[in-house]
């Protein structure tokens, strides 16, 4: 088995640089094969096709999954965007600097804590005010608009994941700020992945009759949609840096089954679907 | 040794004329009770859709939210019918075919009847059904259209009823909303110079949104004459593999004539594609930093960004 650089996921026995050179030259060559019928747009299927196959054959024994971990991981590099899980801050992007001071992990904190403490209070924890937080709330998504290789949005997500441990919240809780207490519900959606796949259905299903699902949640487990949200934000992270299809085709046809069972007991509790009557 | 003798002849024991008339009356009552019951189905979609669009109009009008669970839990029941007929169609129609094909032998005079059952059923579910279902869908979703130039206009109207009346609340004196704010603003007081917060409607607060909206709509033919190359260029390519595979069998001179002309018509079309792109998205950008002038910086960064996408 190849030693694989536990960050790259490269193989150990071979240099970036030297990978790199080679799948540009089996991409320059398939494009020189092609001559008149090249077309533009397929270059990002070609450079995949490559990847792949240069991958799996610079590291004999990797398996699919471990292709597609190693593709996640390299999202930035190869096909120009971020993936969840494995993107990081960077000072040299622009598009990351503070607005009026306001980091994209501040800005984060804020949006997610609002409901739990006084908004002014929070505001001045964060040395701002309602109007600046305002106009950062506009500025930040046109800041995810501008940036096409999803690298702000995806940040978001992971720093969705941490919004309870910004340092100025957990002042602002230890001085006895924070509105909502623990909840043995939220923990076990953060532990027991077969309770998040269930609620994830119910709340689909819920849609499917007409109720707001994010509400049904929040009434039957106290969970609200921003606890909800930094929750499913968690999974995805752990999916993508341990990616195993096995386990997801597994938690995707218990979410299929558990969905059947909510869409039953909403049709129940309104009094059946409008077809129930008709038979074959 | 691996009993396929014995399977082979068990098979031609089942598939005896006798055997017939009893599996063609058994056909035909399935495909009378199938054609029957998606009937009753498709009464069904049609009585929910006459009943929910007028209320989601309503609904519409009134309460965006409420309105989104409404439309979601029409659709939901729309799909439910959908999904029991795609269900029946399976262990009724489905089983019926697989039993009979089962014991009849692949040579027999019975398959062509079997085969032409199975086709009709099935152009009676996948085509016919599911164009009744689409169309009902696609009248429920009508109902969600938002109309951006009522929604901007009532932002304008609204900043032209209010530009005048904010007072500072230390003197007093007016301050001059001098243009439309979409987020919370501190604004002086011209007179005492005292600070004051400006809250904007909920409606201001969507002028982003809505002025992307807008400028989609008022770009959208744009969009339809790139659409409707990308038609063009399909269609074509289609009629060029008629003509290749017409070509197969013997190609002459004039087919050949005709082959080429159509490739260079094609290769016209495929250039034109993201040139009328380019058009749309140029002049929808333009339009959405005209109505939303304060992020028009943003909003062009956007623009470019799309253009220099890698992927």
């Amino acid at each position: 088995m190849m030693q694989l650089n536990p960050e790259t996921l490269h193989g150990t026995h071979y240099t970036e640089e030297q990978f790199d050179a080679e799948l540009e030259r089996r991409i320059q060559a398939q494009i020189e094969e092609e001559g008149d019928d090249y077309d533009e747009d397929d270059l990002p299927s070609w450079r995949r096709h490559f990847l792949k196959q240069l991958y799996a054959e610079w590291n004999p024994g990797t398996s699919d999954d471990e292709f597609i971990q190693f593709e996640l991981a390299n999202s930035m590099k190869y096909s120009g965007y971020a993936s969840m899980g494995f993107t990081r801050e960077s000072d040299e992007n622009p598009l990351l600097e503070p607005i009026h001071g306001i980091s994209l992990k501040d800005y984060t904190a804020i949006a997610a804590n609002i409901g739990n403490f006084d908004a002014d209070q929070l505001y001045k924890a964060f040395g701002i005010d309602e109007a600046i937080f305002s106009e950062v709330s506009v500025l930040w998504p046109k800041r995810m608009q501008e940036d096409t290789t999803f690298t702000v949005a995806t940040l978001y997500g992971q720093y969705f994941m941490e919004v309870g441990n910004h340092p100025v919240i957990l002042q602002l809780k230890g001085e006895g700020g924070a509105a909502s207490g623990n909840n043995e519900h939220l923990d076990k959606l953060r532990s027991d992945p077969y309770f998040y796949e269930e609620l994830s259905a119910a709340r689909t299903a819920a849609y499917e009759y007409g109720i707001d699902g994010a509400q049904w949640i929040e009434q039957n487990y106290g969970i609200n949609l921003v606890d909800f949200q930094s929750v499913a934000s968690e999974w995805m992270a752990l999916r993508n840096q341990n990616f195993n299809s096995d386990e997801i085709l597994h938690f995707g046809n218990y979410n299929q089954e558990k969905t059947e069972e909510y869409r039953a007991k909403f049709a129940a509790e309104q009094g059946g679907n409008i077809a129930d009557d008709i038979q074959f | 040794m691996f009993n396929f003798f014995n399977k082979e002849t068990s098979r031609k024991n089942d598939d005896q004329p006798e055997q017939y008339a009893g599996w063609s009356v058994l056909l035909d009552e399935t495909k009378e009770r199938l054609f029957a019951f998606l009937e009753k189905l498709e009464e069904k979609m049609e009585e929910l859709a006459d009943a929910a669009v007028p209320e989601l109009n309503a609904m519409k009008k009134e309460d965006e939210r409420e309105f989104g669970n409404l439309l979601n839990g029409v659709l939901g029941q729309l799909d439910s019918v959908r999904n029991k007929a795609q269900k029946t169609y399976e262990e009724k129609v489905e089983e019926v075919y697989q039993s009979v094909d089962a014991q009849i032998d692949f040579q027999s005079s019975f398959h062509s009847r079997l085969a032409h059952f199975r086709e009709e059923c099935s152009d009676r579910m996948f085509n016919l059904f599911e164009e009744k279902y689409s169309a009902f869908r696609n009248l429920v979703m009508e109902t969600e259209h938002t109309d951006y130039e009522l929604l901007y206009q009532s932002i304008l109207d609204e900043h032209d009823r209010i530009k005048d009346q904010f007072r500072c609340h230390q003197c007093g004196d007016t301050i001059v909303l001098t243009k439309i704010y979409f987020s919370v603003a501190n604004l002086p007081c011209p007179a005492c110079s005292s600070n004051n917060t400006f809250h904007p409607s909920s409606l201001a607060r969507r002028l982003e949104e809505v002025g992307r909206g807008l400028a989609e709509q008022r770009t959208k033919p744009l969009l339809e004459k790139y659409s409707n190359e990308q038609e063009r260029e399909r269609e074509i390519y289609h009629q060029l593999h008629q003509l290749k595979l017409k070509a197969a069998g013997g190609q002459t001179a004039e087919l050949k004539q005709e082959m080429d002309a159509l490739e260079h018509l094609r290769k016209e079309s495929k250039a034109l594609i993201p040139v009328y792109y380019k058009e749309y998205q140029r002049a929808m950008f333009d339009e959405w930093k005209k109505l939303v002038p304060d992020l028009a910086e943003q909003t062009e960064n956007f623009y470019q960004g799309l253009q220099n996408r890698k992927f």
